[in-house]
């Protein structure tokens, strides 16, 4: 008797787990699947006014210091755990080299912190041909970012 | 401008320091392509060729000593340039420092290192082809298509190609699925289809892409891209932008 109680504590202790863990997996993959898109929205913003689409140039300063804390709060380890790889869940286009090269993923991010900084810098002038170089830069940067850590689009 | 628009630069540069040297590495399902020394170099470069063999060259991809080139080099494209253009990038190569150096030849695999079955091959090409637009004049109304057609060749890679690598239809702009992991030779749809391509973005979204590489969602261009936008078509002036983005937004891009 005191077997089966076992065996059953351990069964139900392993589904819940695995559950559990299924769950925050999916939840940490839309939750930086949103992080990137938020960073994408705040070049979408500046793109718009450089574009002359719209004219609140004001807003490209907040808009790239945003960007710039997002990106320099990103903790990889806690955005990027183990159990969300690509080969564990269809719900996300991290390539497997996320993991297998952290380091280089590391210096990735911090290029594009980089390159972040140069375009507040650019925004604080409110030179918008500046602007323009310095996101093209950072747009360099997260391109070969994509590059080697994203699944291509098709 | 032409030089680097039509990819002279950034198909014949290694090394920024060293520019139009050639010594560029394209990987291909073929093989590795090595691009060579087109600065005025007498011996490692162009140096000796005269007019008439840099337009046979670049409209019919014949060398000096008669050999036929690589489709990897897009002299189908380029076919439709006005000799104009050609001789104003041949002084423009002339223009800058010659530079000395000797490139390695290509690292094909079997049988496509055996140059002389390019014959056969261009035979082929030329039947089914459909890229020749004779007759293209440079006018405010087509110098977009001509652009695109001739200068930019923007089908070499956004068309569907045949498993003889031959494009039946240059107006084809819909891309192609990477034919092997890590060759990067896959490339998205630019057809003005509003879902598959880029038919939701506007006239000024297609410029501000060509001149930075950003995308109307924030979202960038992929490594082969950026080095084109880099490269080439951020030396473009905004009208000609403009015109690039018309054509691809009109009716004439299916």
């Amino acid at each position: 008797m005191t077997k089966i109680i076992f065996m059953t504590a351990f069964l139900l202790s392993t589904i819940i787990s695995n559950s559990a863990s299924a769950q925050n997996a999916e939840d940490i993959i839309k939750y930086r699947i949103n992080i990137m898109k938020s960073l994408g929205n705040h070049i979408s913003v500046i793109a718009a006014n450089l574009k002359g689409k719209v004219s609140i140039n004001e807003d490209i300063l907040p808009h790239s210091q945003s960007m710039l804390l997002t990106l320099s709060s990103i903790n990889i380890k806690k955005l990027f755990p183990i159990n969300t790889k690509a080969s564990d869940s269809s719900k996300t286009k991290a390539l497997d080299s996320v993991w297998i090269d952290k380091d280089l993923f590391q210096k990735s991010m911090s290029q594009s912190i980089e390159r972040t900084k140069d375009l507040v810098t650019a925004a604080e002038s409110g030179n918008n041909q500046n602007i323009a170089k310095s996101l093209g830069a950072l747009g360099k940067s997260c391109g070969a970012c994509h590059d080697k850590f994203r699944k291509k689009k098709n | 401008m032409l030089s680097y628009a039509a990819g002279c630069y950034g198909c014949h540069t290694s090394d920024p320091n060293k520019p139009f040297s050639g010594g560029y590495k394209i990987k291909t399902k073929y093989g590795t392509f090595i691009t060579p020394n087109i600065t005025q170099d007498k011996t490692s470069g162009i140096g000796n060729w005269s007019k008439t063999e840099f337009i046979k060259a670049m409209k019919h991809g014949i060398s000096p000593s008669q050999k036929p080139y690589y489709p990897a080099f897009p002299y189908s494209w380029y076919s439709n340039m006005h000799d104009s253009d050609i001789l104003d990038i041949f002084d423009y190569l002339n223009s800058i420092p010659s530079i000395k150096n000797k490139t390695s030849p290509h690292d094909l695999k079997f049988p496509y290192r055996i140059r002389e079955a390019l014959w056969l091959w261009r035979i082929v090409n030329k039947n089914l082809k459909n890229n020749k637009k004779g007759g293209l004049e440079v006018t405010n109304k087509n110098r977009g298509e001509y652009l695109i057609k001739a200068v930019t060749h923007c089908s070499a890679c956004h068309s569907p190609r045949t498993w003889f690598s031959i494009i039946k239809d240059h107006e084809n702009l819909n891309g192609k699925i990477e034919t092997k992991k890590l060759l990067n030779d896959g490339s998205p749809n630019i057809s003005k289809d509003k879902v598959k391509g880029i038919g939701s973005w506007s006239e000024s979204d297609i410029v501000f892409f060509l001149q930075t590489g950003i995308k109307p969602n924030g979202d960038f261009a992929g490594k082969e891209m950026s080095k084109i936008i880099e490269n080439g078509t951020s030396y473009l002036i905004k009208e000609d932008l403009e015109k690039i983005s018309r054509y691809l937004l009109s009716n004439k891009n299916k």
